[in-house]
């Protein structure tokens, strides 16, 4: 679970994806999603996975991101083993054809967070940030939802030295059943909140004594501005989008058992 | 029995190599201080200690049982760590309570409790604060309750990691005659950068100073503390008292300068006085 947070943090590094205007990599990543979504056969969903991996590479976070995908898989596993339950359970499990369609679901998910991954990877919540506000959500908002993304790692680093010092108070986390064992993570959750509150009342009196709110009409350091290279970018994931609704309106997918059986000569 | 850390090396799964070969040994009734900058993995070798951290590669031994195949729970009824910040750990609504949390986790009966409980609040000087929430208390007494929560089961070796950080002069006395009062029934290893509160204890501690992941030496206070090249290279000062003598010396005095406190020092001038009159 956690490298699946870790995997969704901002990575800097010196590369076109990280130039882009973060409006751009919102539209993007929520394009993706519209496309995944109204798809739901393998084929055209396998193709949206495969092409955002050039992407990766151009983000130059290949490893990261694969290790968010890696991460991810046992959610993968629970969303094909519910369905697989379920379908059986009402007895529409007949053929391999019912089984390709859920793997769809499972990649559909696979598609969600791997654009979803390129997005974080490659977007400084500053950036990002500034792009909300940009595009007129209120000051405030953009600040919580800021500080929200850069505690997160804070919080995990928190909460393992905490079950560090609880078990060397020798609390044992995995003894007992499912009861006895939430009952356990309270030594754990207790310090972790308390301390998130006094950080957050610190942290309002530090930025009360730095004049936040203090002028309706907040200036920025950086005004975002869109540049050849993202309106390039806004166009290609346009035409993307377009094409992924022509297609799911006008063409027709094959399924990729009988290619594979037929490639496989069985 | 004592405590073998066998070439220890250990990488964080981030990838940073934090211990590069530590060895190091704390008998019985030990009392060791180890010393370095930040980073230098002094508070990762304490959790190697008790078997929070297993070691990448190399091992510990505790009492002859390798780290490796006993769990913290079993490990910590040995060697009681003490962590660096209070506020990561305490939770109850009362002090006593918090101070019973790690007796009822290792199964002791109340009877036994309520005994261990009185003798912590007394030996830290909680008494007053008993019923009190441990979150309501300032830095210090946190510390003491802390410490407390760890020194009520009574481990046969005390680890702590920076214990005099954001103390009051005051509380420092106070917790080196706690620790003072510890020493010759158990094992007390001591993380600290507070090199004037190293040099008053007596007994001496024996002081092993980190650097880098690993240990660039290690001997008796008064051997390693006035080594001017070691010391910077843990980013240490000298203390003021060596230092005196230190100046001296370069000015030409023969003075000698492997000493550490006042008392030593008043004798190493005299000696000086006398040698030159
Ligand atoms: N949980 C962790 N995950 C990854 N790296 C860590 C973790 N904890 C410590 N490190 C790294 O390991 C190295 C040693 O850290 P450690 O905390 O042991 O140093 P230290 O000597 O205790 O320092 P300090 O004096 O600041 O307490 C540092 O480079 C640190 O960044
Ligand atoms: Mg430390």
């Amino acid at each position: 679970m956690s490298s699946l947070l870790e995997g969704l943090a901002f990575q800097k590094r010196d590369s076109l994806l990280h130039k882009l205007d973060p409006r751009v990599k919102l539209f993007y990543a929520l394009a993706v999603m519209v496309m995944a979504g109204v798809h739901n056969k393998m084929l055209p969903l396998l193709v949206m996975l495969l092409a955002q991996a050039p992407l990766a590479a151009l983000g130059k976070i290949v490893r990261l991101w694969a290790r968010t995908l890696k991460a991810s898989l046992p959610l993968v596993l629970l969303i094909i083993g519910t369905n697989l339950f379920f379908t059986w359970l009402r007895g529409s499990l007949t053929d391999l054809y019912i089984v390709e369609d859920i793997l769809a679901l499972a990649v559909r998910f696979l598609v969600f967070v791997a654009s979803f991954s390129i997005f974080t990877l490659t977007t400084s919540p500053d950036d990002l940030s500034l792009a909300l506000e940009q595009m007129g959500v209120p000051y405030s908002f953009c600040f919580m939802f800021r500080a929200a993304l850069r505690f997160t790692p804070v919080m995990v680093r928190e909460a393992r030295t905490t079950m560090d010092a609880q078990r060397a108070r020798g609390l044992e986390l995995d003894k007992g059943g499912p009861i006895a064992r939430a009952r356990r993570y309270i030594p754990i959750l207790i310090p972790l909140i308390v301390n998130a509150i006094t950080r957050a009342w610190s942290m309002a009196e530090a930025m009360e004594s730095r004049a936040w709110g203090a002028s309706r009409k907040r200036t920025s350091l950086y005004v975002l501005r869109l540049r050849g290279r993202d309106y390039l970018a806004f166009s290609a994931v346009l035409f993307s989008l377009i094409m992924a609704f022509y297609a799911k309106f006008y063409l027709k997918f094959p399924y990729i058992i009988p290619i594979i059986r037929s490639a496989l000569g069985i | 029995m004592p405590i073998e850390v066998q070439y220890v090396w250990y990488t964080y799964p981030s990838g940073i190599e934090a211990l590069k070969g530590i060895s190091l040994t704390v008998e019985d009734r030990d009392f060791l201080v180890i010393m370095g900058p930040n980073g230098a993995g002094k508070t990762t070798l304490l959790k190697t200690l008790n078997g929070l951290i297993k070691p990448t590669k190399g091992r510990v031994l505790v009492d002859g049982v390798d780290t490796r195949h006993a769990t913290v729970a079993e490990l910590s009824r040995k060697v009681g760590l003490v962590f660096q910040n209070p506020d990561h750990q305490l939770f109850c609504s009362t002090v006593e309570e918090e101070i019973a949390f790690a007796l009822r986790n290792f199964g002791f009966n109340e009877e036994e409790i309520k005994e261990r409980v009185e003798w912590a609040l007394e030996t830290l000087g909680l008494e007053e604060y008993r019923d009190v929430s441990p979150l309501m208390l300032s830095g210090g007494e946190k510390k003491r309750v802390a410490l407390a929560s760890v020194l009520v089961w009574d481990p046969k070796y005390l680890v702590l990691d920076e214990p005099t950080l954001g103390q009051d002069y005051a509380q420092k006395e106070k917790l080196r005659e706690i620790i003072c009062g510890l020493l010759g029934q158990r094992a007390v290893i001591i993380v600290t950068h507070d090199i004037e509160f190293v040099v008053d204890f007596r007994p001496r501690p024996r002081v092993a100073l980190m650097a880098d992941g690993r240990i660039i030496a290690e001997g008796k206070a008064e051997e390693v503390l006035t080594d001017p090249e070691l010391l910077s290279r843990a980013s240490l000062v000298r203390p003021q008292v060596p230092e005196v003598l230190f100046n001296l010396r370069e000015k030409g005095l023969p003075v000698r300068t492997d000493v550490l406190d006042l008392v030593e020092a008043r004798d190493a001038i005299i000696s000086l006085a006398r040698g030159l009159a």
